[in-house]
């Protein structure tokens, strides 16, 4: 059995590292874009009213909100691998013809991007009323008392779950084989195709997600201890 | 000159009147100090004048222009009009010398050369210039509101409304942060204070204001007030706490 560990990392160490660089470009492409998404999408969430806006501001906050609402009650209560084969089937059959990879990207994206909106959301929230009053008080507008004050402490506050969000979006992308992108995952399910180890396949590809899911948790502590974030453990999964 | 004039100033929350018709005129340079129950509209009221509160109907006439319906310069007129917390309110995410000079630098636009220069004077003043490195969590609520009073004098505003600048403070720690406050009496600035501190007031005031369920129910000097009160219900006010 051992010998079989050996014989597959000797034969299959290119097709694994492909498979390790594909789920990592996923992973850290979703996250980055779903945290670009979250940034606009959490800020239109904690908009709110003011007796003073126009008619047309006041409109426009409603339909954004209810659009951001629904954006994430969806991606949130689907599982990722119906969202990846509808975007993909549903591209290619109004014409579009892209790549099993961009169709993993754009939906790790969107589904990252639904979560983050919720952190980004309470990360703002988190921050208390105090700190808006007195910028707005010495004569700061709303975005820059949002960019100077309550922002980066709403971003220190949600780093813990951000990072989060990075890996497991290292392990969920796994189900992204399903529309052919050969990720790590998709890589053991070749090596099998061939070598009928399936056990030992497996096992290999626990043991490279458990490597790069451990690895990155350590580094992203090491970087929140930097810039000296709250750690904080929070487990969820798409 | 009247730097401040409320005219009929009335809000509502919940169908509950909080401010019923108040009018007030401020005269420039005058020290103001309003007493009154918990629940009387006083902090309403201060944050109606910085505009963080909009009130239902009135007019707040400030250097000459009615702010409420100046809606589009309201960030130029907060800019004139300072205000510090029960809460202190600090920004989090920076040090002492930062929260001193963000507002002049990202609002004033004055350099940062220059505003460091003004930020270190006001700190100096305040006594926390050594501190001015140091990092929000680690002070004390007095030095907080110290650096608190620093940083609204940065503006160079020409009203600062304090709300119960002392009520969250130990109680050894609320002489320094009055200090403070009575060495801004003799600049010229215009000072509006909510407070419990009775003492204080009548030290300081050249007028105090008696509230009570969102109305001004007298008004006078110092003596006026706590000497010779005229309304029955600023008599029982001044007994309660005289009792206490
Ligand atoms: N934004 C708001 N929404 C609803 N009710 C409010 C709001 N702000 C104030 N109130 C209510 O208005 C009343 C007066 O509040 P305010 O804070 O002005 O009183 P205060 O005189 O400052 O009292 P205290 O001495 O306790 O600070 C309170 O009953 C309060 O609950
Ligand atoms: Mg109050």
């Amino acid at each position: 059995m051992f010998d079989n560990f050996i014989t597959i990392i000797t034969d299959f160490y290119t097709l694994l590292l492909q498979g390790v660089g594909i789920t990592l470009l996923l992973a850290v492409s979703g996250t980055i874009i779903g945290f670009i998404i979250s940034l606009v999408f959490g800020m239109i969430r904690v908009q709110s009213i003011n007796p003073y806006d126009n008619y047309f501001v006041q409109v426009l906050k409603t339909d954004l909100n209810n659009f951001v609402k629904i954006y994430v009650t969806i991606f949130r209560g689907t599982p990722m691998i119906l969202q990846a084969l509808i975007f993909y089937y549903g591209f290619l059959f109004i014409g579009l013809d892209w790549s099993a990879l961009s169709a993993g990207i754009f939906t790790v994206s969107l589904n990252t991007g639904a979560y983050l909106t919720e952190v980004i959301r309470s990360g703002i929230n988190s921050v208390e009323a105090g700190q808006m009053d007195a910028a707005r008080s010495l004569g700061m507008s709303y975005p820059k008392a949002m960019f100077y004050v309550v922002f980066p402490q709403a971003l220190k506050n949600s780093m813990g779950a951000i990072g989060n969000e990075l890996i497991i979006n290292i392990k969920d992308t796994a189900v992204l084989s399903t529309i052919g992108i050969i990720d790590l995952f998709s890589a053991t399910e070749t090596i099998i195709g061939t070598t009928y180890l399936h056990l030992e396949a497996y096992t290999i590809g626990a043991i490279i997600y458990l490597f790069l899911t451990f690895t990155s948790s350590k580094l992203l502590m090491a970087l929140e201890k930097k810039l000296g974030a709250n750690v904080v453990e929070i487990t969820s999964s798409n | 000159m009247n730097i401040l004039e409320i005219k009929n100033l009335s809000i509502s929350f919940d169908n509950t009147t909080i401010i019923d018709d108040i009018s007030l005129n401020v005269k420039k340079g005058e020290i103001i100090s309003i007493i009154g129950p918990s629940g009387s509209g006083k902090s309403t009221l201060l944050k109606c004048i910085n505009l963080l509160n909009i009130p239902d109907t009135g007019e707040i006439i400030f250097n000459g222009t009615n702010i409420l319906t100046s809606f589009n310069k309201v960030n130029q007129i907060r800019s004139k009009i300072g205000m510090v917390f029960q809460s202190f309110n600090l920004f989090n995410n920076m040090n002492v010398l930062k929260n001193c000079i963000i507002g002049p630098t990202k609002i004033l636009k004055i350099k940062k050369s220059e505003a460091e220069l003004e930020a270190l004077r006001l700190l100096d003043l305040v006594g926390m210039k050594e501190f001015k490195n140091a990092k929000v969590a680690t002070l004390s609520g007095g030095q907080r509101q110290r650096v608190a009073i620093a940083r609204c004098l940065a503006m160079k505003p020409d009203i600062i409304l304090f709300d119960e600048p002392t009520s969250a403070l130990d109680p050894e720690m609320v002489g320094e942060v009055l200090d403070v406050i009575k060495k801004l009496t003799n600049d010229g600035i215009t000072l509006i204070i909510v407070t419990h501190e009775m003492a204080f007031a009548k030290e300081i005031s050249d007028r105090v204001i008696f509230m009570s369920d969102g109305k001004i129910v007298e008004d006078g000097t110092p003596s006026e007030i706590f000497d010779n009160p005229k309304n029955e219900r600023t008599k029982s006010f001044l007994q309660r706490f005289n009792n206490h």
